[in-house]
């Protein structure tokens, strides 16, 4: 926990496979784009450092598969995440419709301490694509229902708008961070209170 | 010269083509020396008009790509100056039955031994060697198993190689009518997934980026889909299947026999939709076999929180073909086909090792950085490290609960009945008491038995040449080899011995070998049943220490 301190913002990128998160990763960190990239299988990682309202930060980014199966493997990589990107495909319907059961089971999962006012970021990639299947204003509804999450219409191919979306994303990171700061420093996650079920339950009192 | 054609007939054109490559045989090289290939500037090759929708127009077609039925002769010199040298016994190699009068007058075999392995495959004299030889075998499969298997611990001829990979898994019988027989067409829930997949399998590989290789693997993945029930389509099956359909390019039947075969033998049950305990299991035998071989990168690791959980799942779940690219997968199975479901274990030990320095150096997320985007691997580094713990490993150690039955040894000495919870708690794996014996019986100066049961017990009755370290009389409070008393020094410097912690149900059998790890000591292990599984089965291997101490 002692990482904590030197402003470490770990962020996972959730969503269904090839709607182009290792993409956006890679286009973010190395500015790099290719149409080459191999599944992810398991997780993979990437930090950046940056700079949000003149401090100095350390992004992890996880990205993960996106075979919804992994993640009955994925536990440890959703624990302790500080802000979960959400990725479709503007031009994969499919995609689209997977996002609630992945913000579903990225809350389940890592268990956050607020789910309701945890950070997700949405990004809708691809825009540079056609035929679109999934409006701006589509997404934007869907957003909205969930307390308000940021969107962006991305594209990890021309590198449009991803500097913007991870700022946002850091933003929200260490806005997360530093409200629940201070009990994970004291606590690790191993502390239980009266509660007996497994804080991963998800039947918890909170839903 | 003629009568040197004449041993050239009985080749087939593989065989020769594949030869004459090796000899620097070049048919585009050689087309172009004719004039049938004319390269011209790019800029000629545009369309004069493409329509917004796609539609291309006023594109000369390229002349070359026509069909032309002349015959074009290719140059033999090189090939035939080559071999002139090799005399003709060895164009029939005697296998079975050897008479010491014949064996004498036999050629001295080509002697390529201590060559790097991609030089001998680029060697055409030694291809010749181990095609002709490999090839006869290969007619008489599948009796001459044994000795396949016996020529594939050499080294595989990449010609022969989806052969030889084919025999080494037991493939047998029609299964080409089998194959036919599969549906492979109807849709399913899967077909996204595939499809989404395909294009990102391999894709360096012309075949496997070609529009039929895409075709190819999408029939071979939903065949095996449908022909497994109890199993799903995981991501990384695609990779898994590349390098059968790249050895069996025209031979999609054979590509998925040898797939059907692979995944039982070596992922049992991975594919399981719910595999979670079977990976979690296999992960924790990773952990326990760091530990066992490198406790300082273990205990690193460990202190970092970096578990296999975080980079090695691709690496088992495809057996590295998700990893690493065809010519060094290749190479790695070539091994692995020889060995059991453990050996792939070994090859991330050896992954490890490669990278040991750097990740002593480095903290948790240097580590994750490292893996993220994996250096280097020397992949022939790797198979002799990989091979080298294999065998120094005493099976039971990697001993897995959920390895395939028909593979697994279930005596009453040897391991059951571990829990996966029990096992992701314990740092230090088991050896079973068939192991014990045996190292005691056979090779007892590879092993040093450490009895942590009370004196008395021990005077009356322990293992031959154990010592006596009493649970009771180790403060643990200090990690230091020290604090065990009399015996440290024996342990500090322990080389390659196998340190076997034997207990009973009164001692704690994890406090004791884990603080034996964290002092960094090699090649620690708990002997699974504990002293009391030994008392029925070897009295010969037990001993009153009365009369020593």
């Amino acid at each position: 926990m002692a990482s904590r301190k030197k402003t470490l913002l770990k962020v996972i990128i959730l969503g269904d496979s090839s709607v182009g998160k290792t993409s956006l990763m890679n286009q973010y960190v190395n500015r790099k784009f290719t149409n080459q990239y191999k599944a992810t299988i398991g997780a993979d990682f990437l930090t950046k450092e940056l700079t949000v309202d003149d401090r100095t930060v350390t992004m992890q980014i996880w990205d993960t598969a996106g075979q919804e199966r992994f993640q009955s493997l994925g536990v440890a990589f959703y624990r302790g995440a500080d802000c979960c990107v959400l990725v479709f495909d503007v031009t994969a319907p499919n995609t689209f419709k997977s996002l609630d059961s992945w913000r579903d089971e990225f809350l389940i999962q890592a268990s956050p301490r607020e789910p309701e006012n945890f950070p997700f970021v949405l990004l809708g990639n691809k825009v540079d694509l056609e035929p679109r299947a999934i409006s701006s204003k589509r997404a934007q509804q869907w957003c909205q229902s969930k307390n308000n999450i940021p969107y962006f219409e991305t594209s990890a191919k021309e590198g449009l708008n991803v500097e913007q979306a991870f700022m946002a994303i850091a933003k929200n990171a260490l806005a997360q961070q530093n409200s629940t700061v201070d009990l994970y420093n004291e606590f690790p996650d191993q502390i239980k209170l009266t509660n007996t079920q497994k804080p991963s339950g998800g039947s918890g009192c909170c839903q | 010269m003629m009568s040197l054609l004449k041993t050239y007939e009985i080749f087939t054109i593989s065989e020769l083509y594949y030869w004459w490559q090796l000899t620097g045989g070049d048919v585009l090289q050689e087309l172009k020396r004719q004039g049938l290939i004319r390269s011209s500037p790019p800029i000629l090759s545009l369309p004069h008009l493409v329509l917004i929708e796609g539609t291309i127009l006023g594109q000369d077609r390229n002349p070359a790509t026509l069909y032309d039925p002349k015959i074009v002769e290719m140059p033999m010199e090189t090939l035939y100056e080559r071999f002139k040298n090799i005399p003709f016994a060895c164009y029939y190699p005697l296998i079975q039955t050897k008479s010491e009068i014949i064996a004498r007058s036999e050629p001295e075999p080509y002697d390529a031994t201590g060559l790097p392995l991609v030089i001998k495959e680029k060697d055409p004299e030694y291809q010749f060697h181990r095609v002709i030889l490999l090839r006869r075998l290969l007619h008489g499969y599948p009796f001459t198993k044994d000795l396949i298997v016996k020529e594939a611990e050499k080294d595989i001829p990449p010609l022969l190689r989806g052969d030889i990979w084919a025999a080494l898994l037991n493939v047998r019988g029609d299964y080409e009518r089998q194959y036919i027989k599969i549906d492979k067409v109807t849709p399913t829930p899967t077909d996204r997934q595939i499809e989404v997949d395909i294009p990102r399998c391999h894709q360096y590989n012309e075949l496997l980026s070609s529009m039929e290789g895409h075709k190819k693997l999408k029939r071979i993945l939903k065949a095996w889909v449908n022909e497994n029930a109890q199993y799903v389509y995981w991501q990384g099956l695609d990779s898994l299947t590349a390098p059968f359909l790249y050895l069996n390019f025209n031979d999609e039947a054979k590509a998925f026999a040898c797939l059907s075969k692979f995944v039982p033998k070596y992922l049992h049950n991975f594919f399981l939709k719910d595999n979670s305990a079977v990976i979690e299991e296999y992960l924790a035998k990773f952990s326990q076999l760091i530990a066992f071989h490198d406790p300082v990168l273990a205990n690193h690791l460990y202190e970092i929180n970096f578990y296999p959980q975080l980079f090695a799942i691709p690496w088992f779940l495809t057996l590295f073909s998700h990893v690493f690219p065809l010519h060094k997968i290749l190479h790695l199975w070539d091994k692995v086909l020889l060995g059991n479901s453990s050996f792939s274990l070994h090859i991330g030990l050896s992954v490890l090792t490669q990278l040991r320095d750097r990740l002593l150096n480095s903290g948790f997320n240097e580590c994750i950085l490292l893996f993220s985007d994996l250096p280097e691997v020397d992949i022939e580094k790797s198979v002799i490290l990989s091979a080298e713990t294999f065998q120094k490993t005493p099976g039971s150690i990697t001993h897995r609960e959920y390895e395939n039955e028909e593979f697994k040894k279930s005596g009453e000495l040897d391991i059951s009945g571990v829990t996966l919870q029990d096992l992701k708690r314990e740092r230090c794996p088991r050896i079973s008491a068939n192991d014990l014996l045996d190292l005691v019986r056979n090779s007892p100066q590879k092993v040093l038995v450490v009895d942590i049961r009370n004196i008395t017990q021990f005077n009356r009755c322990s293992v031959r040449e154990s010592i006596n370290i009493p649970f009771s009389s180790v403060s643990f409070s200090e990690v230091k080899i020290e604090s065990i008393g009399q015996h440290s020094s024996l342990l500090k410097e322990n080389k390659d011995r196998i340190v076997v912690v034997v207990g009973d149900e009164e001692t704690d059998l994890e406090v004791f070998p884990t603080f034996l790890l964290k002092c960094n000591v090699k090649n620690v292990c708990v002997l699974h049943g504990g002293f009391n599984v030994l008392l029925p089965v070897s009295p010969t291997i037990l001993a009153s220490q009365n009369h020593n101490s």
